[in-house]
C-alpha cells in the first residue's frame, strides 16, 4: 500500500496548485533530510510530501522517531548537523512569488524565519534565553525584522502579549522566563513566534508540555489567531485527539514517510492505511466501554 | 470490603525561605488535609494537573515522604509509628512504579540483577531460586528470559516500564503505587501498558494506587477516582458515576478539556480562565473559586467540606447500581455544571 499512499499525497499538493484560489503557502514535495552512517548518507525521512493552504491548520501526527519534528526542521533550515536534506522541494509562496528554501543562503533563509515562518518549540523554558527579559527577548524579534525604534519595539511587545491573552502585559515586560508559569511562558513564545508577522506558524508539540486545562486555552488561542489573523499552523502533534479538535487536514508519518494525509473527518471516519486504524485503535477512549 | 489503606487528616507543608538568612516566608501546603481509603482489591485513581499534590499524596502514603500531620493505616498498622527498620521490612507489601523508565533504571545493571535485588533485600531465595523467580516475573510482564542479561539502554521504552512493573511485583506486594506508569510512552505502547496492568490485577489481586493525569488511562483501570486540586480531593467517585456525570466544577472542566479523538463532535469545550493558584498562597474558601464558572459570595468565604451532594436528585439515582450513593464531592453547589457529556473516543475499527 506504500505506493498507493505516496500515490495520494502528490495528489493534495497539485490538487491544490491546480486551483488558483488555493495555492497552497507552504508546499514540501518528496523531502529526503539524511545522515552520515557507516560512511554513507542514510535516509532518515523519505519522499515526504505535504502542502499548508493559507489559513489553513494541518496536524503533523506520528510517534517519536517518525521524523515529524526532522521534516519541520528541515523547512526552516535548522537540521542538525550532520543531517543534510537530500533531495525535495520546500516551496514557500509570498508575494515575491514562490521560492525554494532550499537554494536560499543561509542569510536569507535568517529572514524567511520569523518574518514567514514563525516557531513555536515544545519547551517554552528552553527556547527563551534564562538571562533577559522577555520584554527584552520579544522586542528583539520585533527588531529583528524591523526598523523600528526600541521604544516602538516595546510597545509592539506588549501588543503581541496582549494579543496572546498574557494577563497584565506591561508588567510582565520586565519578567525573566522563570517567572513565568508553564502556560503563560508558552503564551509568550507564541507572541515572540508572531514577532516578525508571520503567515505560517510551526508549532512542534506546543501543548505537550502542558496540563489539559492550559493546552485547551493554548488551542483555542492558535484557532483564535488561525481566525483573526488568518495564519497558517502546521501542528506537530503526537495526540490525535489534539488533532481532531483543532486540524483541518492531518498528515500521518511513519518511519520517515508519509503514510496517510487526509481531511480530518475523513481520516477519523474511514482510516486507509493500516498504521493510522492502528494509532487511532490504540487510542484510550473515554466514557467508552472498559478496556 | 476491607480498607487495606486509610489516609486520615494527612498534610504536607513545605517551609519556603528566602534571602539572606533564608528566614522562613511562607508555607506551601502540598497537601491540605486528605482523607482517603482504599479497598482491598480495588484500583483507586488520584487525578489532577501539576502542582495538585497527586504525586506527594502517593509518597507519604508509602512514607517515602514524610507528612507534616496525619495518619496512614496500612493493613491495620499505623505506618507513620514504625521505626526506620520495622518500615524497611514493610515495605515488601508497597511498591511502586514510577513514571520514567529511563531514570528509574540504573544504566549500569543487567535487567537480571534490577530485578532481582528486591529479592535479595526481601526474600530468603538462592541464587538460583532468585534467576528462576526473575524469568517468572519478566514471563509475568510479558518479556522473554533472553532479555534478563540486557542493560536498559538496549530495551524500549515499553520493555523498561514492563521491567520496572517485574521489579515492583518482585516481593509480592499487596499494594502497588503506579506514578504516571504511560505518560512517558508513546499512544501504541501505552495501550499495552494499561491492558498487562488490568490484567495483573486481575491475576494478582493487586490493589492498585494510580497517579495520573492522562484520563483516558484512568476511566480504562480504575475503578474508584479521587479529583485533586492544590492539595485537596474534591471529587470522589466510582469511576463509571464520574466520567458519566461529573459534580464538580472543577472536575466538569477538566473533563470537558481532555482532546476527544472525534472531529464530528468538536464539543464547546469549557476553557477555565487563569491558571491553578500557587498552594504558597492558596485563596480563602474554596480553592477552586477564583476560576469557577460558578461561585457565588459564599464559595469565597467557606471551605467546602469534602461530603455526600445533598440534593435529592442525585441520591434516587442510587438504586441503579451505578454507584451514585457513593460519592462524595466539596463543593457547596456540586452537580450544576454541567458540561456537555464528555464524548466517546471514535467508533471505527
Amino acid at each position: 500500500m506504500e505506493p498507493a499512499s505516496a500515490a495520494g499525497q502528490e495528489d493534495a499538493v497539485s490538487k491544490l496548485e491546480r486551483d488558483p484560489g488555493g495555492v497552497p503557502l507552504l508546499a514540501v514535495q518528496d523531502l529526503e533530510v539524511s545522515f552520515p552512517a557507516a560512511g554513507d548518507w542514510t535516509p532518515v525521512v523519505r519522499g515526504v510530501s505535504l502542502a499548508v493552504a493559507r489559513g489553513e491548520i494541518v496536524g503533523l501526527v506520528g510517534e517519536s522517531g517518525s521524523g515529524k519534528t526532522l521534516t519541520a526542521l528541515a523547512v526552516l533550515g535548522l537540521l542538525p548537523p550532520p543531517g543534510r536534506v537530500t533531495a525535495g522541494r520546500v516551496l514557500l509562496n509570498g508575494p515575491g512569488g514562490r521560492t525554494d528554501l532550499l537554494t536560499l543562503s543561509p542569510g536569507e533563509l535568517r529572514q524567511v524565519r520569523g518574518a514567514r515562518i514563525g516557531m513555536v518549540f515544545q519547551e517554552p523554558a528552553t527556547a527563551f534565553d534564562p538571562v533577559y527579559t522577555i520584554g527584552f527577548q520579544i522586542a528583539e524579534a520585533v527588531g529583528a525584522h524591523r526598523r523600528i525604534s526600541r521604544r516602538a519595539a516595546r510597545d509592539e511587545a506588549v501588543r503581541l502579549l496582549d494579543r496572546v491573552a498574557l494577563p497584565d502585559a506591561r508588567r510582565r515586560l520586565g519578567d525573566y522566563p522563570h517567572q513565568l508559569s508553564g502556560g503563560q511562558r508558552q503564551r509568550a513564545m507564541i507572541a515572540m513566534a508572531l514577532a516578525g508577522a508571520p503567515d505560517l506558524l510551526l508549532a512542534d508539540e506546543p501543548t505537550t508540555a502542558l496540563d489539559v486545562t492550559l493546552q485547551a486555552q493554548i488551542l483555542e488561542l492558535l484557532e483564535d489567531l488561525r481566525a483573526d489573523l488568518g495564519l497558517s499552523v502546521l501542528l506537530i502533534t503526537h495526540d490525535l485527539g489534539v488533532v481532531a479538535e483543532t486540524c483541518d487536514r492531518v498528515v500521518v508519518m511513519r518511519a520517515g514517510r508519509v503514510v496517510e494525509e487526509a481531511e480530518v473527518e475523513a481520516l477519523f471516519r474511514a482510516p486507509v492505511h493500516p498504521y493510522t486504524r492502528e494509532l487511532l485503535a490504540a487510542l484510550p477512549r473515554l466514557a467508552g466501554e472498559k478496556g | 470490603m476491607s480498607a487495606l489503606l486509610s489516609i486520615h487528616g494527612l498534610r504536607k507543608e513545605y517551609p519556603v525561605r528566602r534571602g539572606f538568612l533564608l528566614r522562613r516566608q511562607g508555607t506551601v501546603h502540598a497537601l491540605a488535609g486528605v482523607d482517603l481509603i482504599v479497598a482491598r482489591g480495588e484500583c483507586l485513581a488520584l487525578v489532577g494537573e501539576s502542582g495538585s499534590g497527586k504525586t506527594t499524596l502517593g509518597r507519604c502514603a508509602l512514607r517515602l515522604i514524610e507528612p507534616t500531620a496525619g495518619r496512614i493505616v496500612f493493613d491495620g498498622e499505623d505506618l507513620l509509628a514504625l521505626s526506620g527498620g520495622e518500615l524497611r521490612r514493610r515495605r515488601r507489601r508497597f511498591q511502586m512504579v514510577f513514571q520514567d523508565p529511563f531514570g528509574s533504571l540504573d544504566p549500569r545493571q543487567r535487567i537480571q540483577s534490577v530485578v532481582a535485588e528486591p529479592l535479595e533485600i526481601h526474600s530468603a531465595l538462592g541464587r538460583a531460586e532468585r534467576a528462576a523467580r526473575v524469568r517468572e516475573l519478566l514471563a509475568i510482564v510479558g518479556l522473554g528470559p533472553e532479555l534478563a542479561n540486557r542493560f536498559p539502554h538496549e530495551l524500549s521504552g515499553g520493555q523498561r516500564q514492563r521491567v520496572g512493573i517485574a521489579r515492583a511485583l518482585a516481593p509480592e506486594p499487596d499494594l502497588l503505587v503506579a506514578d504516571e506508569p504511560v505518560s512517558s510512552l508513546d499512544v501504541s505502547v501505552r495501550g499495552q501498558i494499561l491492558d498487562l496492568l488490568t490484567g495483573l490485577r486481575g491475576r494478582l489481586r493487586l490493589t492498585m494506587l494510580l497517579i495520573a493525569h492522562d484520563m483516558a488511562a484512568v476511566e480504562r483501570l480504575a475503578d474508584r477516582v479521587a479529583v485533586m486540586y492544590l492539595g485537596r480531593i474534591v471529587e470522589l467517585a466510582p469511576s463509571a458515576a464520574l466520567f458519566g456525570r461529573p459534580l464538580h466544577p472543577y472536575t466538569v472542566s477538566l473533563l470537558s478539556a481532555v482532546p476527544v479523538a472525534d472531529p464530528g463532535r468538536r464539543r464547546n469545550r469549557i476553557v477555565l480562565p487563569g491558571e491553578p493558584p500557587s498552594p504558597l498562597g492558596p485563596p480563602p474558601g474554596c480553592p477552586f473559586h477564583p476560576r469557577c464558572p460558578i461561585a457565588r459570595p459564599r464559595c469565597a468565604a467557606e471551605t467546602p467540606a469534602l461530603a455526600p451532594p445533598g440534593s435529592a436528585g442525585i441520591l434516587s439515582a442510587a438504586a441503579d447500581g451505578s454507584g451514585e450513593w457513593e460519592r462524595l464531592a466539596a463543593c457547596f453547589y456540586p452537580g450544576e455544571m454541567s458540561g456537555e457529556r464528555v464524548s466517546n473516543g471514535h467508533e471505527a475499527t
